[in-house]
């Protein structure tokens, strides 16, 4: 009979047990960082552009030459102006204060800057009277706009504030992890890469435009303004040099990132390849040709037939390439390939004369005699070591060059003896 | 659960205070082994029902007294994504019985554990094992060289999983870390046999 007992309550135990069910629990303890973003009003960015007085350098974007002036783009921030009638000796006249600048260009006395999603046509016909003479508002659909829409309240997107979260969830069943990594956000935004912000500025024609670098998005040609907002290309007619009105805007590619003006046509640098657009109607560029390269950053400049480009690897460009590609463009329609020079991190190049100038990363400025195309390598000029180089504007025998500690300048009247002239120190504060 | 495990306890101490029936022959301590294998019962998604999977257990350890035991165990249990291996330690307490003998255990160990989703190739993925809380009632046939044992327990495990990653966003480098645990209950039901 207790034999019995004890059998009942050990199935009456059992029972119970079932009863209660054998569901599963989970906890996930989710903590990400992420940035929020800091809104200013239109109207506060419209009315903080203006002069002032001469400002250290910090972090230099795109540089451009008008004359003897030379326009550094201190990057989201404005343009310095600095006097460089002495090469050797340049002196930093003022800072003009452009919110959201990160392109530049300069025809005649107007200077045309961005500012976030506005067009500025200024006046610098005074350097120390500067004016703006024209404000194409909302023209960037997409550039400088960080991915984000325009609050009408709060305004425009102009900084970031790293903010931490922890989210703690309990719940019945499993936790089943997601391929994604399983993050949730119920604030702010992030993305998965960074669009080139510190891009440049380019070549137009000499005589009435000024010079820019080979990473630029902005490019004088004739009496057309082109930029690069996003994918596409806005062209803007300066016929009127102050008073621009915007044209057309059309997609190129969604990865393009430099725009160089030759001979009447567009080059174009993407991480896929180098686009050719005509310039039959100068306020519709169309698509001559395509060239395709492995997927890596590549500013491209062109001189005589044919076209330099580098590409380079990296957190934004992708791919393990970095090499200098010589491109025959004689057909505009065909550009073939005929030589690869191994680099080591290539970023902005510029070429004058066939003395070709590559800004190689930490591997310093490299200056080659590229008259024999196909044997560039063997004939380096120069190899300045143990500066960062971003990008080099050679002009009329002195080449301007921006590193991430300075501005340097070279006479290269003399190939064969470049000379250094100056450095301007940016400051590390 | 802690619940379940009181429950266990009253119901298998409730017993031994009814039972009277001492066994009166003299005692030796000896070495045994145990051999179980069965089924776990439970669900991560309890709308779509219960499922089943597998649970193994070898126990070595000594008879100290006529009642109670302590062992040594290795085991192998699923919980679908989740395979476990605990290493535990086993208590067991006759609460009933003499020849055949009903028996209050108590396995408890840490269990390395493996989630089998690997084609999610998650940054800085680690996956970790954890407690293991396993009380049983077992009922044994036999007390001689062989015996057959059918053991009915409840079994809480823990594992848990961490990532991190990190990416680049507009304003920087920002990072997404996510550490989930997880608790499994099951209701096991093995059957074995033990050696001596």
């Amino acid at each position: 009979m207790k034999k019995l007992t004890s059998i009942t309550r050990f199935l009456f135990c059992i029972l119970l047990l079932i009863s209660f069910g054998c569901e599963d629990n989970y906890e996930i303890v989710q903590k990400y960082s992420y940035f929020e973003p800091v809104y200013t009003t239109t109207a506060e960015i419209r009315a903080s552009v203006g002069l002032t007085p001469p400002q250290t350098i910090r972090e230099a974007g795109k540089i451009y030459i008008k004359d003897n002036w030379l326009f550094v783009n201190e990057v989201g921030k404005g343009i310095h102006i600095i006097d460089n009638t002495n090469p050797a000796n340049p002196i930093i006249q003022g800072f003009l204060t452009i919110p959201g600048n990160y392109d530049l260009a300069v025809k005649g006395n107007i200077l045309y800057a961005d500012s976030y999603i506005d067009l500025l046509a200024i006046d610098i016909t005074d350097k120390a009277n500067i004016k703006i003479t024209k404000r194409l508002e909302g023209i960037f659909s997409v550039y400088n706009r960080m991915g984000s829409s325009i609050d009408p309240v709060k305004g425009i997107i102009t900084s970031w504030e790293q903010k931490e979260n922890v989210m703690v969830t309990t719940s019945k069943g499993q936790a089943k992890i997601q391929p994604w990594g399983g993050f949730w956000f119920d604030r702010g935004v992030a993305f998965a890469q960074l669009s080139s912000v510190k891009t440049a500025a380019t070549p137009g024609n000499p005589s009435t435009s000024g010079i820019g670098g080979s990473m630029a998005r902005f490019t004088i040609e004739g009496d057309y303004l082109y930029m690069l907002d996003a994918g596409s290309i806005h062209s803007v007619s300066i016929g009127a040099l102050n008073n621009p009105v915007a044209k057309t805007k059309s997609m190129i590619a969604w990865d393009i990132e430099t725009i160089f003006p030759h001979n009447g046509n567009l080059f174009f640098g993407a991480q896929s390849g180098m686009y050719i657009y005509g310039l039959a109607d100068p306020e519709k560029p169309n698509r001559i040709s395509q060239y395709t390269h492995v997927r890596s950053c590549d500013p491209v400049v062109v001189e005589g037939d044919l076209a330099y480009v580098t590409l380079r690897s990296g957190t934004n460009c992708q791919g393990f390439t970095n090499q200098l590609e010589v491109i025959n463009i004689k057909d505009l329609t065909n550009p073939v390939l005929l030589k690869i020079y191994p680099m080591t991190n290539p970023h902005g190049l510029g070429i004058d004369n066939k003395n070709l100038f590559v800004c190689d990363g930490d591997d310093g400025l490299k200056v080659y005699d590229a008259t024999d195309h196909l044997k560039i390598s063997d004939n380096q000029l120069a190899h300045y070591k143990n500066i960062n180089t971003y990008d080099v504007i050679p002009y009329q025998n002195v080449a301007i060059m921006t590193g991430k500690d300075g501005i340097y300048q070279y006479d290269y009247s003399n190939p064969k003896d470049i000379r250094q002239l100056s450095r301007l120190t940016f400051s590390k504060e | 659960m802690r619940l379940i495990v009181f429950l266990l306890i009253g119901c298998s101490i409730q017993s031994a205070y009814s039972q009277h029936t001492l066994d009166s022959t003299k005692f030796k301590m000896h070495y045994f082994g145990t051999l179980l294998s069965g089924v776990q019962i439970g669900c991560s998604n309890c709308t779509t029902g219960n499922q089943l999977t597998a649970s193994a257990y070898l126990i070595n350890g000594v008879q100290l007294t006529k009642g109670f035991s302590i062992g040594i165990g290795i085991g192998a249990d699923s919980y679908q994504e989740w395979k476990t291996m605990p290493l535990f330690l086993q208590l067991s307490q006759k609460i009933a019985g003499t020849k055949n003998r009903l028996l209050l255990q108590l396995n408890t160990g840490y269990s390395w554990a493996w989630y089998d989703r690997q084609e999610y190739t998650l940054p800085n993925f680690k996956q970790n094992g954890g407690l293991m809380i396993h009380p049983a009632l077992t009922y044994q046939l036999g007390i001689e060289k062989w015996t057959m044992q059918f053991s009915v327990g409840y079994k809480n495990q823990v594992t848990s999983t961490s990532s991190r990653f990190e990416y680049q966003s507009w304003g920087g480098i920002v990072y997404n870390e996510t550490n989930v645990k997880n608790e499994f209950n099951r209701l096991v039901l093995q059957i074995g046999f033990g050696w001596r």
